[in-house]
């Protein structure tokens, strides 16, 4: 019922912060919308009221620091699509990013809203949390940095607390490493994926020519409560330093027991868990080739 | 290459753009839910949350105590019959006694806004006695809890050519038995079901998006004790039926026109995506378990069928859908020994009715997926096997109908396979498939289809149409039909047949909606009808209009009436065209002259006789004719699914425009794709859990193939200009052909539809599981 509903639209994240410090009912931030007004038109009760962030323009630069970038949580996907830096050295958030959606959402839709929604099927998340992103959360009393991985704590559950908003993502600079992304949906376009794996490899040449496994970063999506990151393949390709076709092997095997899917209306759990090694076989396959 | 007499067609068979297209692309159509009037009203059906069960008390004092509420009706309230079944008596418009299916509407709100509504639906309490219910066909067949007090039997059935079917099969060279299943299909139509009720006249308008203005009219009618002519329907601009805005819309006109009738005040019922998906009819899943016997020489000399299909809670048009899957599970063959048994069964779950096909792309799959197994086993060519079989002109199809017209089946079967270039494919996709090192297989698979046009033997009583013409003393022209613009461009057709009759420029008609007021009882806009029902209708009206304006012209021109030629817009002296008096001249003289020129058309469907208990006879009086060849590509290691290329060549007699039939072709194209590898409806206990776009998920444009389509024109003798239909044959090959490639591609016929991924994946870990232990063997 909406007629009791209150849209606040502050003007600055200062304003936002008292807003949200101050507001009794129960509430939900508007980013981009694509989500939570959909939530909304089906369920008048999933909130009372609106803070409107869309329109903050500090929230929705992207800067370059020395050693990070750091995405203001309220640029749009397309925007974060068009920034070069990314283009060039972050080819798995690209990937990611690019397939979220359609234009129509990916114009209106906020990075910040990707990951706040806490999806584990977000499409953005998992190549966020390859690179080691961190997020800033801010109150009007305090300021503490989390890492993505440690963000989410469920299924649209994450340790943001009510006064809190997700303002920055700042994103460790990774020029070494080469990064890659795919899933597996439902239909070529505007999907919700089924399976998703972010692969980021960096290699550094052994004296006797050969490239070694110097770094790797394996994230998993829609396969487990939250997005994750598959440590133990990851631990396994370091420790291997070389991708001999049975290192391969052994390591898609190792993402595919990491996973923890389950079975629900788009897939099952024996084919998201499998998927997780095709994908990730793939995409060694693509990352290693591209060198 | 023409024909001397098609050449002297000036509108008909010409690319002629959409009539309707500027008006949508500008978005100035007007759809059911652009309508507002003062006082309006919204509506919000209150629906049953469980599968089955005894209604013991319906509370409205929470819902009517809510600020904004104008009313709650439950079947109590009724002024007319508590009944909406358009073919059998068995469904109530709003449950009194029981809830059969989740979903099952029991109560309707109107309230000042649609929140208002919304929030007031919630609040109307219910008390029920779950049941045990019936969720699938086999119990539902052992009867051992019966949906309705009748029994489970919703329809049977039976056809029966031919000698003992036992002896048949012992004689076959060969026999083969599979038994396929298949789900629902949602018709998932851009815009949701809808209507505006406004109480006129002592009586009610219904303004709405409909296929059937008609059925409307009749159950609008019923529900509130009114006589027909009292009941008023306007159809809008509809945004898609495909056969789902058949016979359910009634269900909420009814409704709707009930509360605005009883309130005195406009009401708009709007279903949101989530309700509309839960509440209204789909396509029939369906156990099929086929037995079909080949002598040596490749001639099918025997076919059982037993079919259970789920008609759900209610029989809707289920006795019709099943009847069009009795005439057709035997495809467009020559089979001289025939056992069928078409059951349709009460489940408590979701009403099925009409969906594009009408109970044909489900047989047609198990009877193309049959052949294409023997075709495999036999080592024989899938187009030559249909070939041989194939209907002809003097053969009789599996019900003895001997054809006698119009039968390009084999031509069409010709044409796939020329313009697929089936051959040169299969030989490159052979050497593909045996390149270990590719990711992806590649499959070509084939389907034939025949379809009867109309209504046929079971619904000749409704297969008649209206129309009237008028023609304004300026020349241009008012046309009303009795069958609806949903989409498939039957304005445009329509106006061709028309504007060809009247030799008026396609320019100066205007067409309206339908307006029950204005034309008879035009039957339903389904069965693929329209262009050859309200295509004839029109054409008498035309040609008696025609007549009036031969004689003007030949009064002008100093003529014999047998001199007038006429032609877009001129009315000419056939010996010298440039002796002629324009269309717009002609009406200005016929109107000081005092001769009307408007004039009411009518047709009746060709009478066809069938015997129900043999299954034997002339179910339809023609049919359409298609082959599709589809191109697929699988991943092995995903197992996803890639429809690359689809080639369908159709036999629909005359072609009236060749650019709205490739665009028919392809829509159906994209709905049998969808529904032959991607659309999964899902339910639980009864309860359908995708119900939403992102849950049910249909193809986009980049999920869709290429499409080539061409055309057979061997012409009807009963069709405007020779034509028959093609709005369902578009998609009827589709999924047989899809999966038959992707079965070729894969090497096992897939015996579900839809066919995923996971499934895909499945079958060829399976197969490389086997064929690394015979390696090591």
């Amino acid at each position: 019922m909406l007629r009791n509903f209150k849209v606040l639209t502050p003007a600055s994240l200062n304003e936002a912060l008292y807003v949200i410090n101050n507001i009794e009912q129960p509430f939900r931030f508007l980013a981009g919308g694509t989500d939570v007004l959909v939530r909304l038109k089906d369920n008048p009760a999933y909130a009372q009221a609106l803070v409107d962030i869309s329109k903050i323009g500090e929230l929705a630069k992207i800067e370059e620091h020395k050693s990070t970038f750091v995405i203001g949580s309220g640029v749009r996907h397309e925007a974060l699509l068009a920034y070069g830096p990314f283009i060039e050295n972050y080819n798995g958030l690209i990937e990611a990013v690019a397939a979220i959606g359609s234009p129509q959402i990916r114009t209106l839709a906020t990075v910040g809203g990707n990951i706040g929604n806490a999806s584990p099927a977000g499409d953005s998340i998992g190549p966020l949390m390859a690179f080691d992103a961190e997020v800033e959360l801010r109150s009007q009393d305090s300021n503490r940095i989390v890492k993505l991985e440690d963000f989410f704590t469920g299924p649209g559950k994450t340790v943001l607390k009510h006064n809190e908003i997700i303002t920055k993502i700042i994103l460790p600079k990774s020029d070494a490493l080469k990064s890659g992304w795919k899933r597996l949906g439902q239909r070529r376009a505007v999907a919700i994926s089924k399976v998703s794996v972010t692969l980021a490899l960096g290699f550094v040449k052994h004296s006797n020519g050969s490239d070694r496994i110097a770094d790797v970063r394996i994230a998993l999506g829609a396969v487990a409560p939250t997005v994750i990151r598959a440590r133990k393949a990851e631990k396994f390709l370091l420790e291997n330093q070389t991708l001999t076709k049975a290192v391969i092997k052994e390591a898609c095997g190792l993402v595919a027991r990491e996973a923890r899917p389950i079975t629900d209306i788009r897939s099952n759990t024996e084919y998201r868990s499998e998927m997780c090694g095709v994908l990730l076989g793939d995409l060694i396959e693509k990352l290693a080739c591209a060198r | 290459m023409l024909t001397k007499k098609q050449s002297l067609y000036s509108v008909v068979g010409k690319k002629v753009n959409r009539v309707d297209a500027y008006e949508k692309i500008v978005g100035g159509a007007r759809y059911v839910d652009d309508l507002a009037f003062e006082d309006m009203l919204f509506a919000k059906m209150v629906c049953s949350t469980i599968p089955s069960g005894r209604i013991k008390k319906i509370d409205k004092s929470r819902a009517l105590k809510l600020k904004g509420v104008a009313g709650v009706f439950t079947a109590e309230d009724i002024t007319g019959l508590n009944k909406i079944g358009c073919v059998v008596d068995d469904q109530p418009l709003l449950a009194k006694d029981a809830v059969r299916f989740a979903g099952e509407p029991f109560a309707v709100v109107a309230a000042e806004t649609r929140e208002i509504a919304e929030e007031a639906a919630g609040l109307v309490d219910i008390e029920y006695e779950p049941l045990e219910p019936v969720l699938t066909v086999d119990d539902s067949f052992s009867e051992k809890i019966k949906v309705h007090p009748k029994g489970n039997v919703v329809c049977h059935y039976k056809v029966r050519k031919g000698d003992n079917i036992d002896e048949a099969f012992g004689k076959s060279f060969k026999v083969y038995e599979k038994t396929f299943t298949i789900n629902y299909q949602e018709h998932l139509y851009l815009e949701t079901q809808g209507c505006v009720a406004l109480p006129e006249n002592e009586g009610i308008t219904v303004y709405g998006s409909f296929q059937c203005p008609f059925y409307v009219q009749g159950a609008v009618s019923t529900a509130l004790g009114l006589p027909l002519a009292k009941v008023r329907i306007l159809q809008c601009v509809v945004g898609g039926g495909f056969g789902g805005k058949e016979d359910v819309p009634s269900e909420y006109a009814a409704k709707a026109a009930l509360l605005a009738y009883v309130l005195k005040k406009p009401v708009k019922l709007i279903l949101d995506r989530a309700q509309d998906l839960m509440v209204s009819s789909k396509r029939h899943p369906m156990k099929m378990e086929y037995k079909v016997g080949v002598t040596k020489k490749g001639k099918i000399n025997a076919l059982k069928v037993r079919v259970l299909a789920d008609s759900g809670a209610y029989t809707t048009l289920s006795t019709v859908v099943l009847f069009r899957s009795s005439v057709h599970f035997g495809g467009p063959y020559v089979i001289p020994n025939v056992s069928g048994d078409i059951i349709g069964l009460y489940t408590n779950r979701v009403p099925c009715g009409a969906y594009r096909g009408f109970g044909t792309p489900q047989v047609i799959y198990a009877m193309e997926s049959m052949i294409n197994i023997i075709c495999n086993d036999l080592g024989l060519d899938p187009f030559e096997f249909r070939k041989a079989n194939a209907l002809k002109k003097g053969a009789a199809s599996i019900t003895s109908h001997k054809i006698k017209e119009s039968c390009g089946l084999i031509e069409t079967i010709d044409k796939a396979r020329k313009e697929s270039e089936y051959d040169r494919r299969k030989k490159e996709f052979d050497k593909w498939n045996a390149d270990k090192s590719k990711r992806t297989l590649k499959g070509l698979g084939v389907s034939s289809i025949f379809y009867g046009m109309n209504l046929g033997a079971k619904g000749w009583f409704y297969d008649k149409a209206g129309s009237h013409i008028q023609i304004c003393r300026d020349g241009s022209v008012t046309l009303c039909v009795g069958n609806v613009e949903m989409g498939q461009g039957a304005k445009t057709v329509l106006a061709q047949i028309a504007s060809e009759a009247l030799g008026c420029e396609i320019g100066a008609i205007n067409f309206t909606n339908v307006d029950t007021g204005i034309v008879p009882d035009s039957g339903p806009t389904v069965a693929s009808r329209t262009t050859v029902m309200s295509g004839n209708a029109l054409l008498d009206a035309a040609n008696k209009l025609r007549k009036k304006l031969v004689a003007a012209a030949a009064e002008s021109l100093k003529i014999k009436p047998n001199q007038v030629m006429a032609k877009l817009g001129k009315y000419y002296n056939i010996k010298d065209s440039h002796q002629f008096v324009s269309f717009k001249d002609l009406a200005g003289k016929c109107y000081l002259d005092n001769v009307g020129l408007s004039e009411m058309g009518y047709y009746v469907s060709p009478k066809v006789e069938y015997d129900l208990q043999s299954g034997q006879g002339e179910p339809y009086y023609v049919y359409s004719y298609a082959t599709a060849v589809s191109e697929v590509e699988i991943d092995k290691k995903t197992g996803e699914l890639r429809v690359n290329k689809m080639t369908c060549a159709h036999d629909i007699g005359r072609v009236i425009n060749p650019m709205l039939a490739s665009a028919q072709v392809e829509g159906g194209v994209a709905q049998g794709v969808g529904y032959a590898i991607m659309e999964n409806m899902v339910s639980e206990k009864g309860h359908i859990k995708t119900l939403g776009l992102s849950t049910y998920v249909i193809p986009t444009t980049k999920d869709c193939p290429e499409v080539k389509s061409v055309f057979v024109e061997d012409k009807s003798k009963d069709g405007p200009y020779g034509a028959k239909g093609l709005g369902e044959p578009s998609l009827m090959p589709v999924v047989a052909s899809v999966v038959n490639a992707v079965s070729n591609a894969a090497g096992h016929q897939f015996e579900h539809v839809p066919v995923l991924p996971e499934r895909v994946w499945e079958v060829l870990s399976e197969k490389n599981s086997s064929e690394d232990e015979s390696e090591v063997k």
